[in-house]
């Protein structure tokens, strides 16, 4: 606890603005360190044998895969995949020099500090994720690159023979989700979707599911989704000035199936993003979820005042907007409304009007959906196990369609029907065509 | 040449017009004005984009002209990729052996997509190495045909790829061969997939292509009748055999359930466990002998999946067994009291309610927290019971169990129970249920028996059942309330003012401002700022959040009462609540919690460079170790949440 005396003096708003725009212009400085020959040893006191241990290569080390590798404000990984005993991370990623050498420092930091040695080298630090796949002692892989980059490389990763946690969206067109659930599918490969809403934040989606599903709400009539249907579309040009590339920065394998652009600095992970893509599988996953519609998926997509909207074979209307009544939902989760009332989750609340709805345990004979005992818990045990994961690849498929034909719906600026059976748009030429996009050379998908 | 370019795109564009006039097609016809070099860049790849959208066989020629175009050939491609028309197909053809290069390798892969069965033959011999121009060089090009004959259903490609195994692209082959397989297996050619499978699997020397092989056999044979291979494959002491059999519980049309239990005790307890897992997720679930089995296991993961399934497929017999692991603590426990609640058997509250009145305690508070849990009149009988048990620990667990479990049949109850006690602490602990209750049942209007009760009752109940109305958010009982906090008579005047601290109802948020900053005991204001905060901060006081906040924040406060509106604002996040916060960073006595509020609250507001610059501030103002981490943390949160 810091003494009165070492106290500050008073910070108020004004002196943090005024601080604020004098320091608009700060960056920090890149570090650059040695390429660190892989070498995979550890294992003492009584920690997991090596042998035992999963090994994994993080493809993108930015906010959501350093978070993932270390753990974080936003994470649900307390420590993060390095902290675990059962872990062995042998390669990181990423298209920034200075990040990837950043992390598999302090990667093999963290290992030297855990097995009592003054200096450990195991983590390769690669620009180009391909090396990480070539690599037959990597178990499998973190996607956490930008969002155009996870179908690709989720398919690659399962040929090369790699299970696969990857981050939403798990695909930015439907053909796209298709080919990932069907290379995971024919590689025999573990998959687990980024979708840690079916594991995590106690529990609550899961028992909005249930008392959804076991009929708390009478008949279910529609969903306020919180957010719009998404999809991707390749820029026509840069987004400011052409800029010569950055030393440090590979701007080939950042823009990788995209078409090839002049360096502009936009290096974001949703800079193609339209609509509410880069949320919005979240939201569709648990809306599936409660729907029961995990192998299956909505039968039409359609604009409500410019914004998508679903509708299931149920008769159930998915709303691409927030509850006119209702603040919760907006992370991650959405409001139910059925002829009994309302229900409404997201990651801090669960909530139903009338209140009962959701204060009244389960009671035997209601349904009880699967537990874990943490998303990343589960990839790993179905790693060891060869199960399968809550938010396996089917399951991704069908959130990920979901969000994306309201995509479609958006593009077209009309309705359109789909059979989620052949998963095709019957007798509509003109939404087939919007099922993929132009993939440049020699990405394919 | 370049005039002579520009004048034979001139022509075709000016055919074109006539041509997609003469089909109807006016929308087309400013996509094909724009492609040309002539114009913007931008304006060109909207043209293409325009073209893959709507674009028929008119469009082809101009289309297949740009394939090798820097700016739009990429566009271009993909637009006759999705055009259905037969012409987009074969202009793709003539095109992939025209075309050299990252162009080629796109053309192929775009044949590929769309299963031109037409372009097999030129896809062979580019694969074979034996066309004309092998450009670029065969191990990209392989690998692109490879891609693509995987991706058309034709036996010559199937052959045509057997045949390049041996080549510069293996990996992809056998991905391509995979594919055909699966696909034959999808259209109902079940033998010709499993002989794919089967060539496969003797040749791929990974071991993880060796699964997929083997997992597609398992595929192939699924739709017999005969599950023999996939059982023989789940116990093999091959791992390869057993990780392509795994995963597979939930895609078998009908598993036999005694065959497959029979099996399950050769196989790893990990794996055990999540075949365990799958089953159980289907209809039948798995046998209660086998799970009662695997429940002893010396595997703590496999026991608690077992424990956990037993919620289905249990009966009354089992209840002794899930009582004595739910006793305990940690996962089992909790998997234990899952099943427990679940069991359909109902004889199941007839044996917990006997398990209630036993002789071990332990024993007796699962039974009680099951009954709770469950519901249904044998529980309330139970529970009802053990709330006068001569044992605190066992009527606390009763009481909690009837806050769970009880309905608008026990109000009544309840109420007399209330307001005619055995005890004060009776009285208090009834009071607490009666509470819970009709927080969860939220009745539209004040139950009869309770309004009956208040305003029939004598001081003292109406004393007692002041904490009862002040939880009930509806417009009469806090008429009432009201009028008790300023009744002549101390004890009840004192009994509602403490109601009324107490309240979760946000209807109630002005009176509790006023406690909270005019009551006489610090108790009392403490007690109604943390309430009042609370209200403020639900759904329904959260229009008046901003408001609450703001007043308590500018008024004089004890130091538990800083403490408590700190917390809040740490869990805000509005600019609003930052600046509130930062008014007590000048505070001595609260300069710590003010930070922990700062840190807090950052990552969640919309700015991210305001939060960046309060948590700059902060972390420049002599922090602890703990704070900094704190603060760092927050600072790296600072982006899109996932």
């Amino acid at each position: 606890m810091t003494s009165p005396a070492q106290r500050p003096p008073p910070a108020p708003a004004a002196a943090r603005r005024a601080f604020l725009r004098h320091s608009a212009a700060a960056a920090g400085a890149a570090l650059a360190f040695p390429r660190f020959v892989p070498a995979a040893v550890l294992g003492r006191g009584g920690a997991t044998p090596p042998s035992e241990r999963i090994t994994l290569g993080f493809l993108g080390v930015g906010t959501q895969g350093g978070g993932h590798l270390f753990g974080g404000a936003w994470t649900y990984v307390p420590g993060g995949f390095l902290g675990r005993e059962d872990v062995q991370v042998l390669a990181v990623c990423d298209v920034r020099r200075a990040r990837r050498k950043d992390a598999a420092r302090r990667v093999e930091e963290h290992y030297a500090g855990r097995s009592g040695r003054a200096r450990y080298r195991g983590c390769a630090a690669e620009v180009d994720f391909r090396a990480v796949l070539a690599r037959p002692e990597i178990d499998a892989v973190l996607i956490a690159t930008p969002a155009h980059w996870h179908a690709t490389m989720s398919v690659m990763a399962a040929s090369a023979g790699k299970d696969i946690y990857c981050e939403k969206p798990t695909a930015v067109t439907l053909q796209e989700s298709r080919a990932v659930r069907d290379a995971v599918r024919r590689h025999a490969r573990v998959y687990q979707a980024g979708t840690q809403q079916r594991s995590e934040y106690g529990g609550r989606f899961r028992l909005a599911c249930e008392l959804i599903r076991s009929g708390r709400l009478g008949r279910l009539r529609e969903v306020y989704c919180h957010r719009d249907g998404g999809a991707i579309a390749w820029s026509s040009q840069p987004a400011g000035p052409a800029r010569p590339v950055p030393a440090d920065f590979d701007w080939d394998l950042y823009l990788g199936p995209a078409p090839l652009l002049p360096y502009d600095g936009n290096t974001g992970p949703h800079r193609f993003d339209v609509g509410e893509l880069n949320w919005g599988q979240h939201h569709s996953d648990v809306i599936q979820w409660a729907l029961d519609a995990d192998e299956t998926g909505p039968v039409e997509a359609f604009l409500e005042d410019g914004r998508s909207a679903l509708r299931y074979a149920s008769g159930v209307v998915v709303h691409g907007r927030p509850h006119p009544d209702e603040t919760v939902g907006g992370s991650g989760g959405a409001c139910f409304v059925g002829t009994e009332g309302r229900i409404a989750v997201d990651r801090e609340s669960l909530v139903s009007s009338p209140v009962r709805l959701v204060r009244e345990p389960l009671r035997p004979g209601e349904v009880r959906l699967r537990r874990n005992r943490g998303h990343v818990e589960e990839f790993l045990d179905c790693v060891r196990s060869r199960g399968r994961t809550s938010c396996h690849e089917d399951v991704a498929h069908h959130s990920a369609s979901a969000l994306l034909l309201g995509g479609v719906a958006r593009q077209l600026g009309r309705a359109v029907r789909w059979d989620s059976r052949a998963e095709t748009f019957p007798d509509d030429d003109g939404a087939r065509r919007l099922m993929s996009l132009a993939t440049r050379p020699p990405w394919r998908i | 040449m370049r005039r002579a370019g520009r004048l034979s795109w001139g022509l075709v564009v000016l055919g074109a017009l006539s041509a997609a006039r003469a089909a109807g097609l006016p929308e087309v016809a400013p996509g094909w004005a724009r492609l040309g070099e002539d114009r913007q860049p931008a304006e060109r790849v909207e043209a293409c984009q325009q073209l893959a959208r709507v674009g028929g066989a008119e469009a082809v020629p101009g289309l297949r002209r740009f394939l090798g175009d820097p700016v739009i050939g990429l566009q271009a491609r993909h637009a006759l990729e999705v055009i259905p028309d037969p012409a987009a197909g074969a202009a793709l053809r003539a095109a992939v052996m025209e075309t050299t290069g990252e162009v080629r390798l796109g053309v192929v892969a775009s044949l590929g997509r769309r299963g031109e069965v037409a372009a097999v033959p030129a896809l062979i011999r580019l694969l074979r190495g034996t066309a004309g121009s092998i450009d670029p060089p065969s191990r990209e090009l392989a690998a692109a045909c490879a891609f693509a004959l995987g991706a058309i259903p034709d036996a010559g490609a199937v052959e045509a790829l057997r045949e390049a195994w041996n080549g510069v692209a293996r990996a992809e082959v056998a991905d391509a061969l995979l594919r055909q397989a699966h696909a034959r297996l999808d259209s109902g050619q079940t033998e010709a997939a499993a002989a794919d499978f089967a060539w496969l699997r003797s040749r791929v020397r990974d071991a993880g292509g060796r699964v997929a092989a083997e997992r597609g056999l398992l595929r192939a044979a699924a739709g017999s009748d005969d599950h023999t291979r996939w059982l023989e494959a789940l116990v093999s002491a091959d791992p390869e055999r057993r990780a392509a059999a795994a995963g597979l519980n939930g895609e078998w049309p009908r598993m036999e359930a005694a065959a497959l239990a029979d099996r399950m005790r050769q196989l790893r307890p990990e794996e055990q466990a999540a075949r365990v897992t799958e089953w159980a997720r289907g209809d039948p679930p798995p046998p209660a002998g086998l799970l009662r089995e695997l429940a002893e296991s010396p595997h703590a993961g496999l026991r608690w999946v077992a424990l956990a399934a037993l919620g289905r497929s249990g009966d009354a017999t089992d209840i002794e067994r899930l009582l004595a692991r739910a006793a305990g603590a940690g996962a089992e426990a909790e998997a234990a009291r899952l099943a427990l609640t679940e069991i359909r058997d109902p004889r199941a509250d007839e044996a917990l309610a006997g398990f209630s009145r036993g002789a071990e305690q332990a024993i007796r508070r699962e039974a009680l927290r099951a009954l709770g849990q469950r519901g249904g009149a044998v529980a309330a009988a139970a529970l009802g019971r053990a709330a006068r048990d001569p044992v605190e620990s066992i009527r606390n667990t009763a009481w909690r169990g009837l806050s769970a479990s009880g309905g608008d049949a026990d109000v009544a109850a309840l109420v007399r129970w209330v307001a005619d006690p055995r005890g004060p602490a009776e009285g208090a602990a009834a009071a607490r249920v009666l509470v819970a209750i009709l927080e969860r049942l939220a009745p539209e209007s004040v139950p009869a028996e309770l309004a009956a009760a208040w305003s029939a009752g004598s001081v003292a109940e109406r004393a007692s059942l002041a904490p009862v109305i002040a939880a009930l958010p509806l417009a009469p009982v806090r008429v009432w309330l009201r009028e008790a906090v300023g009744a002549a008579d101390p004890r009840l005047r004192e009994a509602a003012r403490r109601a009324l601290a107490g309240s979760g109802d946000p209807g109630l948020l002005e009176d509790q401002l006023a406690l909270a900053l005019g009551g006489e005991e610090e108790d009392l204001r403490e007690a109604a700022t943390r309430a009042g905060l609370r209200n403020a901060a639900t759904a329904a006081g959260r229009g008046r959040r901003s408001w609450f906040l703001g007043i308590l924040a500018r008024a004089p406060l004890t130091l538990p009462q800083k403490r408590s509106l700190l917390a809040e604002l740490g869990r805000g996040s509005s600019a609003d609540d930052l600046d509130l916060a930062e008014r007590f960073l000048a505070d001595a006595e609260c300069w710590s919690e003010a930070v922990a509020a700062v840190v807090g609250l950052a990552p969640r507001l919309p700015d991210a460079a305001v939060a960046s610059a309060a948590l700059e501030l902060v972390l420049r103002s002599g922090l602890d170790a703990e704070q900094e981490r704190a603060a760092e943390a927050a600072r790296r949160g600072l982006r899109p949440r996932p």
